[in-house]
């Protein structure tokens, strides 16, 4: 059975995302309660801010055990805020660096009028053709619960798994690049759907 | 539109009354919860009825245990008072906090919380209740006392501050299952707001949501006492409208 962890890296409600993979797989754990490095599988949820999420990562241990979870080539997945530090950078309060496992930067939806932010609600994933993660047909034009504001832009379409539309404005609501993948939607708050995503993800690699 | 059920909660019981007064009791909030859990309610509203007349939040260890079994977002209001009280909630499984009364004794709680969990957790709650023709005033303590706020500017100074989503609730229509009160939404001018808004109160059947979904399309309702009689079905709500 594969070791699932996940950062707990500050204040947050990290406790679905815990019950929802508990749901699914049963070895799921936070870390920080245990503190080893024996995972195959590592969630990135988000917390606060790019800006403040960065720091509470880089004044804790955790920014080495990411980067060492990456070059040993397991399995590395950002959810909401979590997907967004996977870029090489934020533009929320100010420019600041991300971990740069994907090229590209997150930037605020739009801040045109009567455009309401946070974006918050059950909206359909597009899954792009050239999406290598087979089981990800299964769930073209499923809706998923979102909540932010900000949004990546990926440099390199190949990186690009699906796309969602809020109101006129198109936007990458999940990004894969080898072990790394990051969801802009909540699949822990998505319902059984959500939880037969996470069920995929895991069972895929 | 998001459909959102909400449980008002005392002593362990999901009630309702109507205008807030006449607690009745209806059931179990576990099960109600994974009753609209299955009904495909978008999200869950659980409220502490009295919790901030009495001071604290009575509901941790219920959403402890329903949020094992129910994978939507969980609100939980009522009773919350301190960034100890956010943090618990959150780490009982709860994704947001609805808050009211404290905001309004001290609205730079609302910056603190913001601050501190992000807007997106963040629900500022508003009861608000008729006064006059055209003025609707602030109430706190669920719904219990008057504030001397008009809703609007409370509005406009939560928007300056900041938070995630505004809950209003409608204490005239609460419980009545008589329609929702769309002279409040007329009178808030929703389109000056720049959060989402859930609107909350008087929904009893299918013609109210018809109603509300022509000119609110792009938000939320909460759902109470027309779900707890079984007088609607959410996804039959949702199948109608072709949500």
């Amino acid at each position: 059975m594969k070791k699932i962890s996940i950062l707990n890296y500050g204040l947050g409600n990290i406790r679905s995302l815990y019950n929802s993979i508990n749901r699914v797989s049963g070895n799921v754990s936070l870390y920080t309660e245990k503190k080893n490095d024996n995972f195959d599988i590592l969630f990135i949820p988000g917390v606060g801010s790019f800006a403040k999420a960065m720091q509470l990562i880089k004044e804790n241990e955790f920014y080495s055990i990411i980067k060492k979870a990456k070059k040993d080539e397991k399995i590395v997945i950002g959810i909401c805020l979590g997907m967004h530090l996977l870029f090489q950078q934020g533009t929320e309060n100010g420019l600041n660096n991300g971990l740069d496992f994907i090229d590209g930067t997150v930037n605020i939806l739009y801040d045109g009028k009567n455009f309401k932010l946070p974006n918050i609600g059950w909206k359909k994933i597009q899954v792009i053709e050239n999406c290598e993660l087979n089981f990800m047909k299964n769930f073209n034009n499923k809706k998923f619960y979102f909540v932010h504001s900000y949004a990546a832009s990926p440099k390199n379409i190949e990186d690009i798994c699906t796309k969602t539309k809020y109101k006129e404005i198109e936007f990458v609501s999940m990004v894969r690049k080898k072990n790394v993948i990051g969801m802009q939607f909540h699949p822990e708050k998505s319902g059984d759907i959500g939880l037969d995503l996470i069920k995929n993800i895991i069972n895929y690699f | 539109m998001r459909i959102i059920s909400r449980l008002d909660i005392k002593n362990e019981f999901v009630i309702k009354g109507i205008n807030f007064e006449g607690l009745r009791k209806i059931g179990d909030p576990s099960e109600l919860s994974e009753k609209y859990y299955k009904d495909k309610a978008d999200e869950l509203i659980l409220y502490d009825a009295v919790a901030s007349l009495y001071g604290r939040n009575n509901l941790f260890h219920i959403i402890k245990k329903i949020t094992k079994n129910i994978f939507i977002p969980v609100c939980l209001g009522g009773g919350i008072r301190t960034l100890n009280d956010i943090k618990i909630a959150l780490e009982s499984g709860a994704d947001k906090v609805a808050i009211n009364t404290a905001f309004v004794k001290n609205p730079k709680f609302l910056k603190q919380a913001t601050e501190n969990f992000g807007v997106s957790n963040i629900i500022a709650s508003i009861e608000a209740k008729k006064v006059s023709e055209n003025e609707w005033e602030v109430y706190i303590h669920n719904g219990r006392d008057k504030t001397g706020l008009m809703v609007n500017n409370w509005i406009q100074e939560i928007q300056d501050i900041g938070c995630g989503e505004i809950l209003l609730t409608s204490v005239d229509s609460d419980g009545t299952r008589s329609g929702f009160d769309l002279k409040l939404l007329n009178y808030i001018n929703k389109n000056k707001i720049s959060v989402p808004i859930i609107f909350s109160g008087g929904c009893g059947n299918f013609e109210h949501i018809k109603s509300i979904y022509k000119v609110f399309s792009d938000e939320a309702i909460a759902i109470a006492s027309a779900l707890h009689y079984n007088k609607l079905k959410i996804a039959d709500v949702k199948k109608q409208l072709n949500i």
